[in-house]
Order: structure tokens, then sequence, then C-alpha cells
């Protein structure tokens, strides 16, 4: 099952992840949601795929009360990332969706309306919740063509959605990363074919070096910590991207 | 019919997401001030021991209490084991449900459609049948679990009575021992009024 587990909290303010499910189908790439609380409110970053739903719903249950779930922030289209909304949705018809303009006609194909979604322009907005004003920071390109990550200043937390991502064998997909040269080859591949463009990434590398980050949080594999988080947007600046097929083929 | 058998009814005709997260909320809340007892239990055990010879009574009640929070929290454990694969059943349920009435519209959408679509649509509601069936069991085995707990509490309101009285003979640590007596019987008697409530609700005597 999947398991909700703290990784920051000062006072009302908190971070959570929601992560590692073994009794997910091996077919299904596995996801991690993050849940920002801040006084009586909370957003839930990137909800996940349908077929996953009921696991996410229970293990945030187990821990917090869903209710208080306001708002949604899905970093792009994709299905692993939003499909579940329409069972979101279900459970509370009054959540908004924070989502890219740019598919603002598209993911209703899974559920919502015109009133479910706050569409965000592509310079990125400011987002309150509870106390805190949290940033839709842009990754266009990284690697959808309408995508944002977010940002909480206070917490010095950036959920960064694919960017960061890795697919690591299951006796080596911790939490959070330990050893970043052994993890970084896991990441490899999954940047240079599903990030597009090195313009997009090396204005991201820049926007990201000008911010304070104590953790950088993917949507898929472990989390980045403390220098790590220095040594990925290096590591990222450095890599030739949209070379996964080329590099496949040769 | 039973208590149990109506909101079995009830779960299986309409399964309310919301009170089941509801009833997750309160188990959650119940577990919680449990642990307490487990704490006030040990507080117990180390004011006895400290007392020495003059808190020899009391001694052995506050292992009897360690004994009973243990017990306690074998219970609050199993209740939370049940209320976690609750909710996974009916998020699953709704699932299915959600897709299945995705299949519904397509099949009014034609006749065509529906010829093609009926044998799915029979094994969806088969499907779904025996899932809120199987929902309407777990809710019944978790009634089961919080009439247990309740049973173990008031069966443990004797033993805390027990402990005030010992803590008289305690001498100099005669107050710090009636106080933990009293804070065990308090929340004891916290928990069987949420249990009660729970389970009113649960079988639709409560408000």
């Amino acid at each position: 099952m999947k398991k909700l587990n703290y990784l920051y909290e000062d006072g009302n303010h908190k971070w959570a992840v929601i992560a590692r499910d073994p009794d997910k189908a091996d077919y299904l790439i596995d996801t991690n949601e993050y849940l920002v609380m801040d006084g009586a409110e909370a957003m839930l970053t990137d909800p996940g795929g349908i077929e996953i739903f009921p696991a996410v719903f229970a293990a945030i249950s187990a821990e917090f009360d869903p209710a208080r779930i306001t708002r949604l922030f899905a970093s792009h289209q994709d299905p692993d990332i939003i499909s579940s909304l329409a069972l979101w949705l279900d459970y509370k018809p009054e959540l908004r969706c924070y989502l890219s303009w740019l598919w603002g006609s598209f993911v209703p194909h899974f559920g919502g309306d015109d009133q479910t979604f706050i569409s965000i322009p592509d310079e990125g907005m400011d987002i309150p919740l509870g106390g805190l004003t949290l940033r839709a920071v842009p990754a266009h390109y990284l690697h959808s063509s309408g995508n944002f990550q977010l940002y909480d200043a206070k917490a010095r937390i950036l959920f960064s959605g694919d960017v960061g991502a890795a697919l690591p064998p299951p006796e080596e997909d911790m939490l959070f990363v330990r050893d970043f040269d052994r993890h970084i080859r896991h990441a490899r591949g999954f940047h240079q074919r599903w990030m597009g463009s090195n313009e997009a990434k090396l204005d991201w590398c820049e926007r990201a070096a000008a911010m304070d980050i104590d953790m950088m949080c993917p949507q898929h594999g472990s989390i980045y910590t403390g220098a790590d988080v220095g040594r990925f947007i290096n590591w990222f600046a450095e890599l030739p991207v949209g070379t996964g097929v080329s590099r496949k083929a040769a | 019919m039973e208590a149990g058998e109506v909101i079995m009814e009830r779960t299986r005709a309409h399964p309310d997401f919301h009170a089941v997260v509801l009833l997750n909320q309160e188990i959650r809340k119940i577990v919680g001030i449990a642990g307490g007892v487990y704490l006030s239990a040990m507080n117990a055990m180390l004011i006895a021991k400290r007392a020495g010879d003059s808190a020899r009574g009391f001694s052995v009640v506050s292992r009897e209490l360690q004994r009973f929070s243990n017990r306690l929290q074998d219970a609050m454990h199993l209740l939370n084991t049940r209320i976690f694969r609750l909710l996974m059943q009916v998020a699953e349920l709704k699932k299915r449900e959600r897709m299945h009435g995705h299949h519904i519209r397509a099949a009014r959408a034609g006749e065509r459609a529906r010829d093609h679509l009926g044998r799915l649509l029979a094994d969806q509601e088969a499907e779904i049948g025996q899932a809120g069936a199987e929902i309407g069991e777990a809710v019944s085995r978790l009634m089961t679990e919080i009439e247990r707990a309740g049973t173990l509490c008031e069966m443990s309101i004797a033993l805390s009575r027990a402990a005030k009285i010992e803590a008289v003979y305690g001498g100099e640590r005669a107050t710090a021992l009636r106080q933990v007596a009293e804070g065990v019987e308090t929340t004891i008697a916290e928990i069987i009024t949420t249990l009660k409530g729970l389970n009113e609700r649960l079988t639709g005597t409560g408000t």
C-alpha cells in the first residue's frame, strides 16, 4: 500500500509525500503525490491516475482529513498526473484544479467542468493556500509544452514534476537520494528521452539555480535534498536532452 | 434485522464515501486517545516503583493497567487496519462505478452500442454488486471490532477505580498516584463515549 510520509513540518505548515506502492501493478509507473498543508487548507500535487486513486485516497485518509484538500495542482496533462480527477471531484465537487491554460480544454476529458480549473498563464502565478503564497513556476517543454512546478519559498521545497524523475530498480528505489552519482544513472535515460528542448532546460536551470531550495521533489523516483539539489541542476544543465531516440538508434 | 445488517444493507445500496471518511477520522481520534492510556500506564508503573513498599497495591494494579493498555493498543491497531481496508474498498468501488457509468452512457447512445456493451455492463454490475457485498461485510467486521474495543474499555473502568483506591495508600506519592489513576479513568471514559457515538451512528440509532 502507498504510505503518507511527512517531509516538512512547521506548526500547521506541512509537506507530505504519498509514495511507494509495493502492491501496484508492474505495468504502471510509480508516482509520488505531494500534499501541501497550511492551516485548514491543503493542496494535492499531481493526484495521479485513475488506477491508483484507491491507494492514494486511503493513504491520505490514514493520516489526514481529505475533506481539507481544497485544491489540486496538475503539473501537466498526462494520465499519470491527473486522470483520477473525476474521482476526486466525485468525492468533493467544489475542488479547484490549477493547470496550464494550454490544457484547459484537454484535461476536462478526464473530468471537471468550466468551474473546476484555474488556468495558469505561461509566466506562472502565485497560489494562495491557507496563510501561504505558493508559486507556480514555469517549466515548459520539461517535458510537456505547458508545464508547471510548485515552489514553497517558506519551506524551500520545489515540487519539480517530471524534472528530476528517475526509474531505479526496486532495490535502489529509496524515498530520498542517498548517493547522487549512483542515483543519477537512473535519471539519465528518462531526461534524455522525455525532455525535448535544451533551450528550455537551460532556461529552467538558470531559474532553479536562483531559487532557495532545500528539497526538490519529483513526481517519480527519489527526493533530492541539500547539496544534491545543486548537483542535479548542474548535471541537468550539462546533459544533452531530446536525444533519447537517436542514442537508442545508434 | 440486526443493526449490523441495517448498515450492511445501506452500505451495499449506496456506499457513502463521506461517511466512511468521517468514520476513519473518528477512529483515528480514538487511536490517538488510546495512545494516552499506554503512556499513563507506563507513568503509573514508574511512580509506583518510586513509591516502593507504600504503593505495593497500586503497583499490582498498574501492572494490570499496562496489560490492558497493550490489549487496547492491539484493538486499536485492528480498528486502524479494518478502516483502512474499508476506505480502499469504497474508493475502488467508486472507481468501478464511474467506469460503469461511462459504459452505460455509451450503451444509451444507440442500439448497436447497447448490443456490444450488454455483456460488459452485466459483468460490471455483478462486480459492483460483489464489491458492495464485500463492503457490507467489512462494515460488519468493523462494527464487531468497535464493540470489542468498547467491552474492553468497560471492563477496564473497574481497574482504573481500583487504581484510585490503591493510590490512597501511596504515602507521600499518593497525590501523584491519584492523578495518574484519574487520568487513566478520564481517558478510558472518553474512549467509551466516542466508541458509543460511533456505534450509534453506524447502526443508525444516533443523531
